[in-house]
């Protein structure tokens, strides 16, 4: 059964999957369809509801790697986790990675991705030289900033509506070794936060924090604000990757992630440093994929399934507030995630990322849980913000609209034979605006 | 080592060939699709940095089967393994309205690899070493209402590979009999996919060893064996009840 990674909203789609580049195209007979990858999306964006989907993930062989320069040119499906074990031993890494090394070549230029370090290195799409978009009429486009750049930037970021991509070229990094210097400070409010970030833009590649979110008050925006560079390390070694050590074989009873649960585990975390700071090594796969050690860890939400709030608002008082109602509304969220983005170009029509702070919150779904998120959406309108469409499966047609401007410049783009749940969601409602 | 795989651009195999070429093993890659054979080069070569080539043939041509030898013979002096992994899954019923269609999956599933096995043999035999792995399924172990034409097939070549096994006995040749279970490759792409679905990359590894070992008959993965003793044991009078 096909699903998406929160697990809501439930819906119905047939499956097929695509094995080679150039049956690719046979997907398209049965209309319409949805490219889809390892479904590491939270919401609906991978997801057509009473339609089709078409399953990238087994299309994931490589075409070539240039070794000197790091140059990787790989059929779309094939998964980070691949992608590293190839590269990293011959001293390459990723550009920009996600907090899970399961999705897919496609589905990171589909949500534009971007990690810990965007405030140095932007989003997926900047490292992108070039991909191939297969359009349901059967012409295959070669795109790149210079090349087709219009198809480019309606694609990177384009949540799968214009083409199925087909193959994806990526200047990947250099680096020394598998391990990351880090550094874990405490801080004790967001103007603490605000501290720490500004003054480690310059010296660390990767910064990110954790934070207590259900703490209220005076302790309200307290964390561990983490940063890490590359270690210098010339001891050759081999990626040690696991897939995962524990697995959640079955859905968990609703109620085991409740208020009591999360606050507590919220509480342990933040005293597990008594130090006001700690600095040491982590193998990548710690520091980066903490979570994939636990095989299908959403299932731990249970039957309702779950979703991630992602946004993005200018300023700190902004995120203050959302922290604030989250806590004066009792919606507990089990890991919460605030980080700085830079003031990088945005690479796509629908990319995510812009000039400001990201706050992640994962929320067990609930009606109050959606009463309180419609809420807030008109807070992050009104102040200029946003949500991430790959975590998101309920912002209003409107909210989507007007938060992301250029959306109708997607109408020239869009595969007249492709369409999701999102995309019918936030579009087909008419907007008030 | 030297490696040559029929049905190179089967998902299995590809994943078989990735352990071989892992491990440096030179390959020679023998299939009938010249896209599809390019594409898994590339992917094998650019994994690995090891020496990978290929050869388009139709592997049901067996009249043919004397030439492909010779050309195997000038790129590889030694073939020290060999699989043999092309097959189709047919459609029964079609089968059954179409005697035609039926002779063709007895090419491709029966005399095609069986003809293939009867060559290497020859050719490992000359060598005096040598280790020889075909693919043959589950589905060949009793004789079911849907699927008895591929099972047929996969089950004659069983008899065929015991029947060599028990001519070795004792030499530096082995064959090896490989019965895969439920693996999600193109050939299953269309069945739904319950639980017993295992990928590609999961089987490789031991499928490898298997031949490496000389082992007589493997089961991948492992639990297919009691599952099939199970499946052999039932009454037939029971069996014919069932919808299997
Ligand atoms: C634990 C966890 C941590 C995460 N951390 C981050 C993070 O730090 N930063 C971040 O940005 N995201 C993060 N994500 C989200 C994840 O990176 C994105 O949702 C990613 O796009 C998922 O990729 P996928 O291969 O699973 O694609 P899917 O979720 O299956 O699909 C995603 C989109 O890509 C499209 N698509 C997929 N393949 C193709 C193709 N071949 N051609 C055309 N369109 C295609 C789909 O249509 C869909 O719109 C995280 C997710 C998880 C579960
Ligand atoms: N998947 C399973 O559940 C399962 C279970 C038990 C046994 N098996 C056996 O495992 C083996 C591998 O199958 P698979 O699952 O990996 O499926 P697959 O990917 O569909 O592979 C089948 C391969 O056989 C090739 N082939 C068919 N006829 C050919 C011919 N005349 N000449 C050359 N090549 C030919 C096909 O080539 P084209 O792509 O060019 O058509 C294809 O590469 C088969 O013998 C199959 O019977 C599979």
């Amino acid at each position: 059964m096909w699903e998406s990674w929160g697990r809501y909203p439930k819906t119905q789609q047939s499956l097929d999957r695509v094995f080679w580049q150039h049956e690719a195209g046979n997907s398209f007979k049965q209309q319409p369809t949805l490219a889809v990858g390892l479904g590491r999306s939270y919401g609906d964006v991978c997801l057509h509801d009473q339609a089709r989907v078409t399953c990238m993930s087994s299309m994931n062989r490589m075409i070539a790697f240039d070794r000197e320069s790091g140059l990787l040119r790989c059929e779309a499906g094939i998964s980070l986790y691949d992608l590293i074990q190839i590269a990293l031993p011959c001293g390459w890494f990723l550009p920009v990675t996600p907090g899970t090394k399961f999705v897919t070549l496609g589905g990171a230029v589909a949500n534009d991705i971007h990690g810990k370090n965007h405030h140095r290195s932007g989003t997926f799409a900047k490292h992108v030289t070039r991909f191939a978009l297969l359009r349901s009429d059967g012409t295959v486009r070669e795109c790149s900033a210079n090349e087709n750049a219009e198809w480019f930037e309606a694609t990177v970021g384009g949540l799968g509506l214009t083409g199925i991509i087909l193959w994806v070229e990526l200047q990947l990094k250099s680096v020394e070794g598998v391990w990351i210097n880090l550094e874990r400070l405490r801080f004790r409010n967001l103007t603490e936060f605000l501290r720490l970030t500004r003054a480690s833009d310059q010296d660390f590649e990767y910064t990110v924090a954790w934070i207590d979110a259900a703490s209220k008050g005076r302790k309200l925006g307290r964390g561990l604000f983490m940063r890490g560079n590359h270690a210098v390390d010339k001891r050759p070694q081999a990626p040690f990757l696991s897939k995962a050590k524990i697995n959640i074989p079955v859905l968990a009873p609703n109620l085991l992630l409740n208020r009591w649960s999360i606050k507590t585990f919220n509480q342990l975390y933040y005293r597990q440093q008594l130090r006001q700071s700690w600095q040491g090594r982590q193998n990548f796969d710690s520091f980066f994929y903490p979570l994939d050690a636990i095989g299908n860890w959403n299932r731990l939400y249970g039957e309702r399934g779950f979703m991630q709030y992602q946004v993005v608002l200018p300023d700190l008082d902004g995120i203050a507030h959302i922290l604030e109602r989250f806590v004066s509304d009792h919606l507990y969220s089990f890991l919460s995630v605030l980080k700085e983005f830079g003031p990088q170009p945005q690479q796509g029509l629908l990319s995510f990322p812009k000039s400001g702070f990201t706050l992640t919150m994962d929320i067990p779904v609930s009606t109050n849980a959606f009463k309180v998120l419609n809420e807030l959406d008109d807070y992050v309108l009104q102040h200029n913000g946003r949500l991430y469409p790959a975590k998101d499966a309920r912002m209003s047609a409107q909210c989507f609209q007007t938060s992301y401007p250029r959306w109708t410049e997607m109408n020239k783009f869009l595969d007249p034979a492709i369409n999701s749940s999102f995309w019918k969601r936030v579009t087909q409602e008419e907007s008030s605006v | 080592m030297n490696v040559v795989i029929f049905g190179a651009t089967s998902a299995i195999a590809q994943a078989a060939a990735q352990v071989w070429a892992k491990r440096g093993d030179k390959l020679l890659l023998i299939a009938r699709s010249q896209e599809k054979l390019v594409a898994v080069t590339h992917d094998l070569a650019t994994r690995t940095q090891s020496n990978v080539t290929y050869k388009v043939f139709d592997l049901a041509a067996t009249d043919q089967h004397d030439q492909l030898f010779a050309e195997i013979n000038q790129h590889f002096s030694v073939v020290d393994r060999a699989l043999i992994a092309h097959g189709s899954l047919p459609d029964q019923r079609a089968c059954e309205n179409d005697i035609n269609q039926s002779e063709q999956q007895w090419t491709t599933n029966f005399n095609s690899p069986a003809l293939l096995t009867l060559r290497l043999l020859k050719l490992l035999r000359s060598q005096e070493k040598g280790r020889l792995g075909v693919i043959t399924s589950v589905a060949g172990e009793r004789g079911r209402q849907s699927n008895n034409i591929y099972g047929s097939a996969k089950g004659g070549l069983s008899i065929l590979l015991a029947g060599i096994q028990h001519q070795l006995h004792g030499k530096d040749v082995s064959v090896t009999d490989i019965r895969p279970g439920f693996v999600a490759t193109p050939m299953t792409a269309h069945l739904k996919q319950g639980f017993l679905f295992v990928e590609p990359e999961t089987i490789a590894k031991s499928l490898v060893n298997a031949i490496d070992a000389g082992r007589s008959v493997v089961y991948l993965p492992w639990f297919w064996r009691w599952i099939m003793l199970i499946i052999r044991c039932v009454p037939r009078f029971l069996f014919h009840r069932t919808q299997l």
